[in-house]
């Protein structure tokens, strides 16, 4: 037990070479990301390869995914404390500094999306109250708030017995562990009761987020068919949660590589995950189905449009069918070859998460692409600017998850 | 040509479609009219002004001199990209009138030229000022809202850009500033704002000439007298008798929205004058 103690805190004491790297390569690409939206403010959206027709993006599908990735936390919580499935518990903390690092790149991917962020606080002074997009904020920042309270009440009793191994960071950690000790009871029973309330609090937010309001902002639009069904909101909850248990299994995968946590990270911790992979993805082939059953049987234009977009013609139908094929038949192969270890595993994972990705943007863009009175059809291939962006909020993402590894043990300690 | 179907009649049956004939089927709850109202944002614009506009699409040329002083009393610019707010159709004649107001047909173009041609007519858009608008209710920030008249207008100050409002616009209608508009100086007409780079705008009806008693730059403009404006709520303006005389329509009915722009056939003007 000691041992394992010992090498999680030797990971946050020591910075190699890798951890440098990681910062030098992931900073520099946070770097050409904020240039290129420094272009894009300075410039104008012009910069982008949006238009008055295909009016969102990939910044708005790389917000769907990244709340996916968001579900994370609660994923691994839920199933801990409500499924009681004890070999997960490695995972907990990587899932919740997950949420952190989710949340902040979903939030800055819609930032890159709006015309004017310079603007931004318009929002609170006047929210217009019957707005999706005023429910998003409003859920969102609640979603926030309780992780982050979640993730510094949680940390109390390993943060203060780091307090006094560390020289320079210990000041910090007495700094939060007063304001830790301030707000949690002292007594044993009383503070896991307060974690118990907490989590219980967040467990709904994927329901309310990807399911409700992220659904919401293009469930409501009813100037466009494809969107307006009411299925959106159980369909974008499901791609969202098993994006999320793929994240799972790929940052931990790559964790236990990098620090070599073969006895903390247990194999079996991160092959159970390969159960909710092997339901999920045909899940999200069935409502992908159904979609195009409807749509195509139906055979009203509005809607047989956009599904013939994706099955037939068009740069969309071959993504799509790469999207199908690549991204959800291969890995759901792969995850029922027996005996599964956590490298076919961690493959599995890269392909599906690629495939929800992608899933995201043949959501958004071809709805858009076909205006109801006349007009000429929109096109959309996204521009330098938009690439850069987005990789650079992921590195961000990246960036701030490598931090919150060396702050705190992403391991629990006992 | 004298019709015996009330307007209003018309609009009812015809514009809420399935939804008017399942809430009739469930007469119990109330009545038709009230259920019907239920979502409409406001219910004040049945007294006062209501401002419309009735475009006659038999006498439409297909001209664009609408477009053309829409742009420049609007300071809507070329550069950096070409906006409009108004946008006009080449429709096959052959097409049926539904087909054309429901959904897209192929073989129709805004990028037409030599107007009018044989075998066709000509269909301008805009803003349809909706009674019910999409984009007032999606707006985060309430930078779109219903103004005085019931006119659907913009506050360009509050503008985030989210473009929610152009998702949720069923018509097309609404443009983005996708750079800092370049006008030269002595084009801009000092009555409209320029629009910052980063926000959207659409037709306001000519909102600023109205409130002085004139008409919109579009009316005015048009050479064959395609284009009425009017309050709606007055029974003896122009648009309320064209709309007593003639069977109107308005586009995307199955939407709800319940335009206050119409559209009105009074037959094939040019052709029959030659």
């Amino acid at each position: 037990m000691e041992s394992k103690v010992d090498k999680i805190l030797e990971s946050m004491e020591t910075t190699g070479k890798g951890f440098y790297s990681v910062l030098g390569i992931f900073g520099l690409i946070v770097l050409w990301g904020a240039y290129a939206w420094y272009t894009q403010f300075t410039v104008g959206m012009q910069t982008t390869g949006l238009n008055n027709t295909v009016m969102w993006g990939l910044y708005i599908a790389t917000f769907m995914f990244m709340i996916g990735v968001s579900h994370a936390g609660i994923i691994i919580s839920t199933s801990i404390r409500v499924g009681k499935i004890e070999k997960l518990k490695p995972l907990a903390r990587i899932a919740e500094a997950m949420t952190i690092a989710g949340l902040a790149m979903a939030v800055l991917s819609v930032v890159a999306d709006i015309g004017r962020p310079d603007r931004i606080f318009v929002l609170f002074f006047n929210l217009r109250v019957t707005s999706p997009l005023a429910w998003d904020l409003i859920i969102l920042s609640l979603y926030f708030a309780f992780s982050a309270f979640y993730l510094l009440i949680s940390t109390k009793h390993d943060l203060h017995s780091l307090a006094d191994r560390f020289n320079v960071r210990g000041s910090l950690y007495k700094f939060v562990g007063g304001i830790q000790n301030a707000i949690t009871p002292k007594e044993d029973k009383a503070y896991k009761n307060m974690l118990n309330t907490v989590s219980a609090i967040i467990l709904p937010f994927p329901l309310l987020d990807s399911g409700m309001v992220v659904a919401f902002i293009f469930s409501l639009l009813g100037a466009r068919p494809a969107f307006n069904v009411p299925y959106i909101g159980p369909y974008f909850l499901l791609t969202a949660l098993v994006t999320g248990i793929a994240g799972i299994v790929i940052v931990s995968f790559i964790l236990t590589k990098v620090y070599d946590w073969e006895e903390i990270i247990p194999d079996e911790s991160i092959t159970e995950l390969a159960k909710y992979l092997k339901v999920g993805i045909p899940l999200v082939l069935y409502f992908i189905f159904n979609q195009h059953f409807t749509f195509q049987y139906v055979g009203k234009l509005s809607t047989l449009v956009v599904s013939n977009m994706l099955l037939l013609q068009g740069p969309h139908a071959l993504l799509f069918w790469e999207m199908i094929i690549v991204g959800f038949l291969l890995p759901e192969i792969l995850l029922f070859t027996p005996n599964i270890k956590k490298d076919r595993l961690f493959l599995a994972s890269i392909m599906t998460t690629l495939g929800l990705w992608v899933n995201c943007i043949l959501i958004v863009v071809p709805a858009l692409t076909f205006p109801n009175l006349p007009f000429n059809w929109g096109t959309y291939s996204p521009t330098w600017v938009e690439w850069s962006i987005i990789a650079g909020v992921t590195a961000l993402g990246v960036l701030i998850f490598t931090v919150l590894t060396k702050l705190v043990p992403i391991v629990e300690l006992d | 040509m004298k019709e015996n179907i009330n307007r209003r009649d018309f609009i009812k049956s015809v514009g809420a479609g399935g939804a008017f004939l399942i809430v009739k089927s469930m007469a119990p709850i109330g009545s038709v009219e009230k259920v019907l109202k239920v979502n409409q944002v406001s219910e004040t614009q049945d007294s006062g002004t209501k401002w419309g506009m009735v475009i006659d699409v038999g006498a439409c040329i297909g001209c664009r001199e609408c477009v053309y002083a829409c742009k420049a009393e609007n300071n809507i610019p070329n550069a950096p990209m070409p906006m409009q707010w108004i946008e006009t159709f080449e429709m096959d004649q052959k097409d049926p009138v539904t087909r054309v107001f429901s959904v897209p047909p192929t073989n129709s173009k805004t990028d037409y030229t030599n107007s009018p041609k044989e075998g066709k007519w000509y269909l301008p858009a805009q803003c349809v000022h909706c009674e019910d608008p999409p984009c007032v209710k999606l707006c985060p920030t309430g930078a779109t809202f219903i103004g005085e008249g019931g006119i659907v207008e913009m506050d360009y100050d509050k503008c985030i850009g989210c473009r929610q409002c152009m998702a949720a616009c069923p018509y097309n209608a609404r443009t983005f500033n996708w750079g800092a508009p370049e006008i030269p100086a002595e084009d801009i007409n000092p009555m409209v704002p320029v629009r910052p780079v980063g926000v959207v705008e659409k037709c306001t009806f000519c909102i600023h000439r109205v409130r002085e008693g004139r008409l919109p730059a579009c009316v005015e403009a048009c050479p064959v007298g395609a284009r009425h404006f009017g309050d709606l709520n007055d029974p003896n303006s122009s648009v309320s008798k064209i709309l007593d005389k003639y069977i109107s329509t308005t586009t995307l009915e199955e939407m709800s929205t319940h335009p206050k722009l119409f559209y009105i056939s009074s037959g094939n003007k040019w052709l029959e004058e030659g």
